[in-house]
């Protein structure tokens, strides 16, 4: 029975049954967890994101209002937030948890390893390889000298025959530019464009 | 759950723990952002109501109201305090009680005060006998249709019915404004005739009371009056010119300041004999007459508006703390006793 039901609908039922939001955290659990894992590289801190989105999410679900749009997406709008506050910050948000009375839980050695397998770093290597393939050739060259040689702007500027601002410039372009192809590339996560619809439609 | 990551079915246990929480609890845990929400709907809401209650007490629809709005009882009458020396002609004899030598009315065509004395006065019913309330009323009637001449008519006769006047008039196409004076204790009456003319749109009645004002300008006259004595007789011992000029000199300044006092009591006399009534009337169909729109006017009014409604909110709240007081411990019994009841 449980599986007939929606995301919306689980969101919206949740309301009164609140136990039916288990459903959805057994249904978006390890997609995000993934999600998490590949933008962090870190098992623990995407654990941990994904136990803050579902107890943020559960928190708040009464606010949600079906307008028709995408129950995960939702979802991954929490979870996005909770990342950039994660990147910005350098650690995970537990207020959520506390509120809820959630206790602590720490990633065990195995854990560690299937969430490892989950980030599947060969694709991960292959997806910057792709992204640092499609840079135009001076971008490319820049971040190849910086990131993987550990070049310092000094000695690039030297190599490549501009000056250390030029090198410096190059690196930063590249770097937003394959951070703009990886995101595009994944498939987990609503794009940008459906998060920007869906933020504009809860805010009619 | 299935899934062989355990920091998962972990989380999984534990939302599901906290969803069985809620639901035991049977409180609706209130999310982060919906409690501020809340507390904005309802200091919206809390302030709404008051405005609307203020604005109710504003127009007489609540409750008493001490600041003169009443129709019935505070005027004080053509002849409130009239001392004992007559009632026309500035005499100044001094010390015959407070309102020994107050003229009544501008000119010759207002009713006199009776020589009453201050203490057997018996003026209005329930009013002190030395209250002094200026009372004006504003009225807008709408009369049926081809009837505003006759109406119009009909308010002057009920205006010199009641010993009043007409102050002022103007009348446009089957509209038009009076301004009618009468005395104090026939206002009631006045209001009652011209009610009856036709619809009444927009009422309103208001009370000034300048009872202190009128005992300290009384005080200061007899002051004046005490000082003017001593300058007299300070003038008739004067044996030389200088001590004639300063003492001249002091006797113009108190005479003047004397006069200056008697002319604001005159006006005040009149103000409160005579009550001022400011008939709109229109033929139905006939809009209102519009206030010709300039920058000025519009800011003026903004601004009364905007005053006007603080006043009411303030006076709405006075209104309703109490209640909300109670309210809220009424709240946070009937919280605690759920709380109660729901912990196991």
């Amino acid at each position: 029975m449980r599986e007939d039901h929606d995301d919306i609908e689980l969101i919206v039922r949740s309301q009164d049954v609140p136990e039916m939001f288990g459903v959805l955290f057994e249904r978006h659990s390890e997609s995000m967890l993934t999600y998490f894992a590949r933008r962090t590289l870190d098992a623990e801190a995407a654990a941990e994101l994904v136990a803050e989105t579902f107890a943020e999410a559960f928190s708040s679900r009464r606010r949600f209002r079906d307008q028709g749009v995408d129950g995960a997406a939702w979802l991954y709008g929490i979870g996005r937030n909770l990342l950039s506050h994660y990147f910005r910050s350098g650690a995970v948000d537990a207020r959520a948890r506390r509120r809820l009375g959630m206790p602590e839980r720490t990633v065990n050695d195995d854990d560690y390893d299937r969430i490892e397998e989950l980030i599947d770093f060969e694709a991960v290597a292959k997806g910057i390889r792709d992204a640092l393939s499609d840079l135009p050739e001076d971008q490319r060259e820049a971040l190849t000298l910086r990131v993987i040689d550990g070049r310092s702007y000094r000695e690039m500027a030297d190599a490549l025959g501009c000056t250390e601002q030029t090198a410096r410039a190059r690196v930063s372009r590249g770097l937003k530019r394959m951070a703009k192809q990886l995101d595009a590339k994944d498939s987990d996560a609503p794009t940008e464009l459906e998060r920007e619809r869906w933020k504009r439609r809860s805010a009619t | 759950m299935e899934t062989t990551i355990g920091y998962l079915n972990q989380v999984h246990g534990d939302l599901l723990a906290a969803a069985t929480r809620e639901r035991r609890s049977g409180v609706r845990r209130p999310s982060r952002r919906s409690l501020p929400n809340g507390l904005v709907a309802a200091g919206v809401a809390v302030l709404v109501a008051a405005g609307l209650v203020g604005a109710l007490v504003r127009s007489g629809g609540i409750g008493g109201d001490d600041s003169g709005r009443a129709t019935s009882g505070a005027g004080s009458g053509g002849g409130d305090g009239a001392g004992a020396t007559g009632a026309t002609g500035a005499v100044e004899e001094p010390g015959i009680g407070y309102f020994d030598d107050v003229t009544a009315g501008p000119g010759g065509g207002t009713p006199a005060p009776e020589p009453t004395s201050p203490g057997n006065d018996s003026v209005s019913v329930g009013s002190p006998s030395l209250s002094r309330v200026i009372r004006t009323a504003e009225m807008s009637l709408v009369v049926p249709r081809d009837a505003f001449g006759q109406r119009f008519g009909a308010a002057v006769d009920a205006a010199e019915a009641n010993g009043g006047y007409i102050q002022d008039s103007r009348t446009r196409e089957r509209a038009g404004t009076l301004t009618i004076r009468v005395p104090a204790e026939n206002f009631d009456e006045t209001l009652r005739a011209v009610r009856g003319l036709g619809t009444v749109e927009v009422e309103s009645i208001r009370g000034r009371d300048v009872t202190a004002e009128y005992i300290d300008l009384r005080a200061r006259l007899r002051i004046g009056k005490s000082r003017r004595e001593v300058l007299l007789r300070l003038m008739d011992k004067a044996v030389s010119i200088e001590q004639t000029i300063r003492v001249q000199n002091a006797l113009d300044e108190t005479q003047l300041r004397i006069e200056q006092i008697q002319g604001q009591l005159r006006l005040l006399d009149d103000r409160t004999s005579l009550a001022t009534i400011t008939l709109n009337l229109r033929e139905q169909g006939v809009s209102a007459e519009v206030e010709r729109a300039s920058i000025p006017n519009a800011f003026e009014r903004s601004a009364a508006g905007f005053v006007g409604v603080i006043a009411a909110i303030v006076i709405g709240l006075g209104y309703l703390l109490p209640l909300a007081l109670i309210g809220l411990a009424c709240w946070f019994v009937w919280m605690r006793v759920q709380r109660r009841r729901a912990t196991p």
